[in-house]
């Protein structure tokens, strides 16, 4: 293991002098903060000059490093204490987002969204706020969506929320019609028909519980429905599984403005929906075809004809980029057979894994946060990856190599320019000259153009045949298997922040399990953590899921994994071995599954047991024209708590800021990004699955979810909690010692350093928020799940005290954002603008449901916040006073059920 | 007034003064009995086996009991008040049998008193110990630093518990010690007599020079009396302040008034239990029956009898109250988590033990029956102990948000660190029975004989 | 040297007859040394006692230190917003009557063993077998005005109002 070095200092010892040098000398100016849209642009061999009289420079490729010496000068644009921030963008092969990388003393720390881009519009997700980590680790052609063009949606099976193509952008726009605008009163209508309880799903105002092979019929139907409306000819094949005339009819209606989307990997089944789209007038309105999603563009039956040319001893030299197949691919050992046949195998993987494990040369890459690079996520957005810290081991960007390789006299840093200059600069006019483009490219992180209208005919020619081809009968018991939230694919499985992240839906983390319906699970006597053999391969716990069609089961891909790392081996099962690979396209719905129960019961880490309100007014919801009529409906007791709220002593003032947050629950999908961005954010540590099981998980964040009492088919509602910083606090009366009083801005704040874990803070807390490390969890290796703690502790945030043994924390609102903002506007001599202070949790959003600023500021977001009629406080009625508000949950259902 | 002949004589055996100087210190002066070798090894090796778990729980963490980030405090906690409790009985049996100038206290007091003592420091193990990092417990003095000055926050029940427990042992153990002072000076003159250098020397020290003068006595008496005048509000603002850690809490069915009173009055239950227990043993292995006579018993016994009336008054008027103020919260606690729900069984035991089984002192068969008696004692100690195991646990870990609900055991740390405090107290009492008198000898002495002054 | 007259006695009611007695014949009585207090002795040597004047003066002083030091301390030294609770809080009662209880408490021990010249390490007195036992024993100074006559009939009193024994020295 190369020694790595943790200060700017310490790098110049070790810098290489190649010739060909990996960053070059620009000309970028000294700018400020991100808050006025400049950042700094770090030059190493500009610091290298400075650096010149460190002795320890030699001309030879490696130089040990002695000690980390303190700057004698500063360079110019480094200030140890002052974040620099440098747009980038995350694409792991699956998902894209635009980020701005934070770093300190030269080294990422954060990642943020990058608000300068059309399509993500500084959103991000869990995956991408957990990336950071991995830097820090000892491994077709689709249209576009515009679902804030819909005014109704209808999924099948499509995860578009959670995993289906471009979550963060399709959440982005999904939140702007779920949100609620007093003065015109609408938002969209989602209905979602799927077999195992997703986070889309769960977000609907509708949703139809369904077997895979139900869907293929089910679509016929509607094309069928809608086709008769539209006047074309219907199609055979089709069954009304569930009665579909009433939302036929209500599509009709919305012509133009509605959007259907299934998420299932068969063509015959996306043909349709695409010519139901046709026939509703979508294409150009919710479905964009000018620019479209460039990812996922793989074709499964290339992929199947490789293996087999591997198999047959065609293949000579294979080279493997971004993919693990000894790992994911449906049939495993085929593939491991085949790739002992093939004479030349390299691995580019930049965190070991199943693949490399079999590879003749492994090459590592860099981590994508060490990489040049660039992407088009969708057509005409482009965006650029720069590097934003020295590589930390002795490895070479993929992209080096093959240059190298045939013999390019240059590297991939200047044939990304060149790139650049000759295809990308021309779309635009406005700068005349590349390099200033360069920068400003490279500064933004994205560079958009608009297309121009295409012409766009669709042909219906094979419709008929598709109608026939689809799916339409299974048998017993079918099986899903579905990408989660956290882990994904298993490209993330060795990260820990993910791997502790509970499951939106289901609250478990550090496993995957057999998802069972509650029927299915009556029927079989199968009870929380049962083992159950599954098709003979694999052993593996089960889980009742509320909403989980009856007659079908699921798992979670991603898991199982044998040379990831310490954080991921072992972890769950490998669902990837029970894909159906036979057909032209890979099927993640299985026919027949065998589940078997045997003995034993594997206690699940989940983090919640409890999982309905038990008839208590905390989700406060309503539907839509209740709350049209009456924009307080659902939020009566609010109005009481205010009218009853009587107090001994005088309210406490705040005579400066009043910090406060506010959370949309319209917006709000769930998605869980803001738990590992406070994490990151505020250096939470990880406990792993036994203490979970323990119930000490320290997320300073949760995400409450309740389900509705019938477990067939229950609403679902989330509610994120966090410290609500009680004007009143019950927490704060309490601690001897005064660890925890109450700053003068309205924060409930927490002296780490004067808490001597009492716990009685944490007794009074009714909306338990607050976390107690019970053990040495930060700074010990047997708490850090990563194969190298010094490296991974890389990632803290200095601004963040990293908390001790016997020590109670909580959410702060990131004080230290709060500190940071405060300071900026002073030593630029100005007020501090609304909405310019973002926590960790509210940035990290892609739905906007968090508002957060100044409650004093009559004029803020916030206020006007409190102000709304749905705006309510969670327990009121303590009168604990918490500066955290919440608007009711508006579902755009009628009361009467949907199949009626 | 009491007619004497109902309750039996105060002292049985027509004792003269220098026969009760022999009884009382022929303990201290005899070896000690096998049984008591054999129970002080026993207790001996339940004390290592709590420092044992001390040193687990400091070196590792509180993460080695079963605690978690909803049910906060356990065993910990119920085990603090369970022994605050029965500390309780020692102040209440000498100052307000004093008070209500009952002479018969004077057998019991002092070994009452001893129970205090060490129930007290057993007590005070548990703030301690399951502090997360007890090396900085002196955080909670307010003491000049140069940290603002940052001083303690005075609103908080801990704190008040700090100062009303530190209290309560310093005082119970002043006025113990003090009593004891002219028995010492007894067995001073006695070994100096016999001629045992080893004892004249610890006796002569810890009598502090008493010569049994008259002047000295009126100052004596007079301290006793204020001592004991101080001591005696102790005895209910204690237990109150300890109730007010969960009385100032908003969880439901901590958030209470009836607590001040309700834990007063539990904690003299299960002082009188204990003493009733320790009496019972002192004078079967001791031959004390002359001192603690069966009219003792059966007036502690009678006392209990009322006290768990009481007590059960209380948990109804908990119970009506809960469903009374209309709070769903309040009805969930008690209704759902209490009388049914995962908690039923500990709810049945405090109840049982509490209410039921000592209204069996009605009947005066079972009353004069030492073993039945002896046993309900027991059972008296054991509900007690459920009864802070309820209050604790069930509304913590079914509070407000049912997201948070959390079930929580004991670890094995946990259940020695209380096997260890049970073996702190017994090593006291022991120690107590050989090297100390068991009876304030002289107050014996001195209602030997009914007086001009007495009231009795 | 002191030189002293003392009087053993049995039993406790005839001491204080005796103490009367003397008193007739204006004889002071020193001390009675008695294994448990005596009411009627003490009444017989009119005996006052200060004591309770003091400790009440002790928890007055009790009361305003404590006082004083929770007021400048949470009001003036360092007020902290705790839960939007006022900075003088009535918590301060509690408190209050407990450390008013913990002064007097040390206070009186401290000015009782000052008091009557006792303490640790003191050496007691030794004036006569069975003191703190059964016997009581009646101490009289001889002052320099008494003559050998005055001790015999002190001694007399003495043997006639029942005690055991007579000592002289």
């Amino acid at each position: 293991m190369k020694k790595y070095w943790r200060s700017l200092s310490e790098l110049k010892g070790n810098l290489k002098v190649e010739s060909e040098p990996e960053f070059s000398i620009t000309g970028i100016p000294e700018d400020e903060v991100k808050g006025t849209g400049k950042t700094n642009r770090r030059d190493f061999l500009k610091l290298l000059g400075f650096g010149v009289g460190y002795a320890t420079l030699a001309a030879s490729c490696e130089t040990p490093v002695n000690k980390a010496i303190p700057y004698l000068i500063k360079p110019d644009d480094i200030t140890p204490g002052i974040a620099n921030y440098y747009a980038s963008t995350f694409f792991d092969g699956n998902d894209y987002c635009s980020i701005l990388v934070k770093t300190r003393e030269g080294r990422p720390i954060k990642l943020e969204g990058n608000e300068l881009s059309g399509l993500t519009q500084g959103g991000t997700s869990a995956r991408v706020q957990a990336s950071v980590l991995n830097l820090y680790d000892s491994a077709r052609f689709l249209p576009d969506y515009r679902f804030d063009n819909a005014d109704l949606i209808v999924g099948f099976n499509a995860d578009f929320l959670g995993n289906w193509i471009s979550p963060i952008e399709f959440t982005k726009q999904y939140s702007k019609k779920r949100k609620l605008d007093k003065s015109n009163p609408g938002m969209s209508k989602h209905v979602q028909f799927e077999s195992t309880m997703t986070l889309t799903g769960s977000n609907a105002d509708y949703r139809i519980p369904i077997k895979p092979s139900d869907e293929g019929a089910l679509l016929v139907e509607l094309y069928n429905n809608i086709a008769a409306k539209a006047g074309k000819e219907t199609l055979s094949g089709g069954k009304a599984i569930v009665n579909i005339d009433s939302l036929a009819d209500e599509l009709w209606a919305k012509k133009g403005k509605s959007l259907v989307v299934c998420g299932t990997n068969n063509s015959n089944n996306q043909y349709l929906v695409n010519a139901i789209n046709q026939l509703l007038e979508n294409y150009g309105k919710t479905v964009d075809i000018n620019s479209p999603l460039l990812h996922k563009l793989s074709n499964d039956s290339e992929v199947k004809a490789i293996v087999d040319e591997m198999n047959a001893g065609k293949v000579s030299a294979m080279f493997f980029y971004n993919v693990n197949p000894a790992y994911n691919y449906p049939e495993t050992s085929k593939f491991v057979e085949g790739i002992k046949k093939v004479a030349l195998t390299v691995s580019f993987a930049s965190t070991k894994d199943e693949t490399s494990k079999l590879c003749k040369y492994i090459l590592p890459d860099n981590n994508y946060l060490e990489s040049w690079g660039d992407a088009e996520p969708k057509t005409g957005l482009y965006s650029l990856v720069q590097p934003t810290i020295q590589k930390l081991f002795d490895t070479r960007q993929a992209q080096d190599g093959l240059l190298k390789w045939i013999g390019a006299d240059k590297g991939y840093y200047s044939y990304l320019q060149n790139y650049w200059e000759t295809e990308i600069y021309p779309k635009q006019n406005t700068l005349t000259d590349f390099n200033s483009f360069w920068n400003k490219s490279l500064h933004d992180g994205v560079f958009e153009t608009t297309n121009g209208l295409s012409i766009f005919e669709f042909n219906f020619e094979g419709i008929a045949d598709a109608a026939k081809n689809v799916k339409n009968t299974g048998s017993g018991l079918e099986l899903v298997i579905y990408e989660n939230i956290g882990i994904g694919n298993g490209t993330y499985a060795n990260n820990p922040w993910l791997q502790e992240l509970p499951d939106p839906v289901s609250k478990v983390c550090w496993d995957n399990y057999l998802a069972v319906s509650y029927n299915y699970a009556n029927e079989k006597g199968l009870e929380l953590g049962d083992l159950v053999n599954v098709n003979g391969k694999f052993e593996l716990p089960v889980l009742i899921q509320p909403g989980q069609a009856d007659e079908t089961v699921a798992i979670a891909m991603g898991y199982g994994r044998t040379n990831a790392g310490l954080a991921a081996d072992n972890v769950g099962q490998n669902a990837f071995t029970l894909i159906n690979n036979t057909g032209k396209n890979k099927s993640y719905a299985i026919s027949d599954v065998k589940i078997e129960k045997v003995v034993g019961n594997h206690k699940l880490a989940l983090t919640q047991e409890y999982h309905t309100m038990h008839g208590r007014d905390l989700i406060r919801e309503t539907t839509l024209d209740e709350y049209v009529k009456n924009p307080s409906a659902g939020n009566e007791a609010h109005l009481h708590a205010e009218e009853h709220s009587v107090t001994l002593y005088p309210k406490p003032e705040f005579k400066g800021h009043h910090w406060g947050l506010a959370i949309d629950l319209n917006a709000c999908t769930g998605c869980s990004a803001c738990v590992i961005a406070c994490q990151a954010e505020n250096n939470v540590p990880v406990i792993g699955r036994d203490e979970v099981i323990n119930r000490r998980i320290m997320h300073w964040m949760r995400i409450d979810r309740y389900y509705s009492e019938h477990a067939e088919n229950p609403d679902v509602l989330y509610m994120p909690i966090m410290c609500q910083h009680c004007d009143n606090a019950p927490c704060e009366n309490v601690c001897p010692v005064a660890a925890t009083p109450h700053s003068d801005e309205g924060l409930n704040q927490m002296a780490y350093n004067r808490c001597i874990g009492t716990r009685y803070c944490m007794n009074n807390c009714p909306y338990r928020v607050r976390r107690f490390n019970w053990y040495q969890f930060t700074n010990n290796e047997k708490y850090s799940f990563t194969d190298d703690i010094n490296l991974s502790k890389m990632v803290l945030n200095p601004d963040v005290l990293v908390r001790t043994r016997g020590v109670v924390e909580k959410c702060t609102l990131c004080v230290q954002r709060i500190q940071e903002g405060k300071l900026n506007a002073k030593k630029e001599n100005r007020l501090l603008r609304d909405g310019e202070i973002k926590p960790a949790c509210l940035q990290s959003c892609a739905a906007d449901a968090i508002i957060f600023g100044d409650l004093n500021d009559k004029e803020s977001n916030i206020a006007k916040a409190y102000d709304n009629e749905r705006n309510y406080h969670l327990l009121e009625e303590l009168h604990t006073l918490p500066s955290v508000g919440y608007f009711t949950k508006v579902k755009n259902k009628t009361k009467d059920d949907f199949i009626a | 007034m009491y007619d004497v002949k109902v309750r039996g004589s105060l002292i049985e055996g027509n004792k003269s003064y220098h026969q009760i100087s022999e009884d009382i210190s022929k303990p201290v002066e005899s070896r000690a009995p096998n049984w008591w070798f054999i129970a002080m090894s026993i207790s001996t090796v339940m004390l290592i086996a709590g420092i044992w778990a001390g040193f687990v729980t400091i070196s590792q963490g509180i993460g080695t009991w079963g605690l978690n980030n909803s049910v906060a405090w356990g065993w910990g906690i119920i085990n603090f008040v369970w022994w605050i409790g029965i500390g309780h009985a020692g102040t209440a049996f000498s100052i307000f049998l004093l008070i209500l100038r009952q002479k018969w206290r004077t057998s019991i007091n002092r070994a009452a008193e001893a129970m205090t003592v060490f129930a007290v420091i057993s007590a005070g193990i548990f703030p301690m110990i399951h502090m997360g990092r007890i090396w900085l417990a002196f955080y909670i003095m307010p003491y000049p630093n140069s940290r603002g000055p940052l001083w303690v926050n005075f609103n908080s029940p801990l704190f008040w518990d700090v100062v009303a427990i530190s209290t309560y042992l310093m005082a119970s153990a002043t006025f113990w010690y003090v009593g004891m002072i002219p028995d010492f000076a007894t067995i001073r003159d006695r070994a100096k007599k016999t001629g045992n250098v080893v004892r004249e020397f610890v006796y002569d020290l810890l009598s502090f020079g008493w010569d049994g003068s008259t002047r000295t006595w009126l100052r004596f008496e007079t301290l006793a009396a204020i001592l004991g005048g101080l001591t005696a509000p102790l005895v209910i603002s204690v237990h109150s302040i300890v109730s007010m850690d969960f009385a100032t809490s908003i969880m439901p069915g901590w958030h209470t008034t009836i607590f001040p009173p309700y834990f007063v009055i539990g904690a003299i239950f299960s002082g009188f239990g204990m003493v009733l227990t320790l009496m019972i043993i002192i004078r079967k292995l001791y031959k004390f029956q002359d001192y603690v006579t069966k009219g003792h018993l059966d007036a502690i016994g009678r006392i209990l009898t009322f006290i768990s009336l009481i007590m059960a008054t209380a948990y109804i008027t908990e119970i009506f109250i809960a469903w009374y103020s209309g709070s769903e919260y309040e009805f969930f606690t008690f209704f759902k988590n209490r009388i049914t729900g995962d908690y039923y069984w500990a709810f049945y035991a405090m109840f049982i033990c509490n209410a039921v089984i000592p209204q069996l002192f009605w009947i005066k068969k079972i009353r004069s029956n030492i073993t039945i008696v002896f046993i309900i004692s027991i059972f008296i100690n054991i509900g007690m102990w459920f009864e802070r195991y309820v209050i604790v646990i069930t509304s913590l870990s079914k509070d407000y948000l049912p997201s948070a609900w959390a079930d929580y055991s004991p670890t094995f740390v946990e259940v020695m660190l209380y096997v260890g405090t049970i073996g702190l107290f017994l090593v006291g009492v022991l120690g107590f029975f050989k090297f100390i008198p068991m009876f304030a000898s002289s107050e014996i002495k001195g209602i030997l004989k009914p007086t001009t002054d007495s009231n009795d | 040297m002191e030189k002293n007259i003392i009087g053993i006695y049995n039993d406790e009611m005839l001491v204080a007859p005796a103490i009367n007695q003397l008193r007739d014949k204006n004889v002071e009585v020193q001390d009675v040394y008695t294994p448990f207090p005596v009411f009627e002795i003490i009444e017989a040597m009119k005996l006052k006692t200060r004591f309770p004047y003091f400790a009440f003066a002790f928890g007055v002083i009790g009361f305003s230190l404590t006082f004083w030091f929770m007021y400048w301390t949470a009001v003036e030294s360092y007020p902290l917003n705790i839960g939007g609770k006022p900075s003088l809080s009535l918590s301060f009662v509690v408190i209050l009557f407990v450390m008013v209880i913990n002064i007097t408490v040390i206070s009186s021990l401290i000015a009782f063993f000052i008091r009557v010249k006792k303490g640790p390490g003191s050496k007691a007195k030794y004036v006569a077998d069975g003191i703190n036992d059964d016997k009581f024993v009646v101490l009289i100074n001889k002052t320099k005005t008494m003559t050998d006559d005055d001790s015999a009939k002190i001694s007399e009193i003495l043997r006639d109002s029942g005690a055991v024994d007579v000592q002289e020295n």
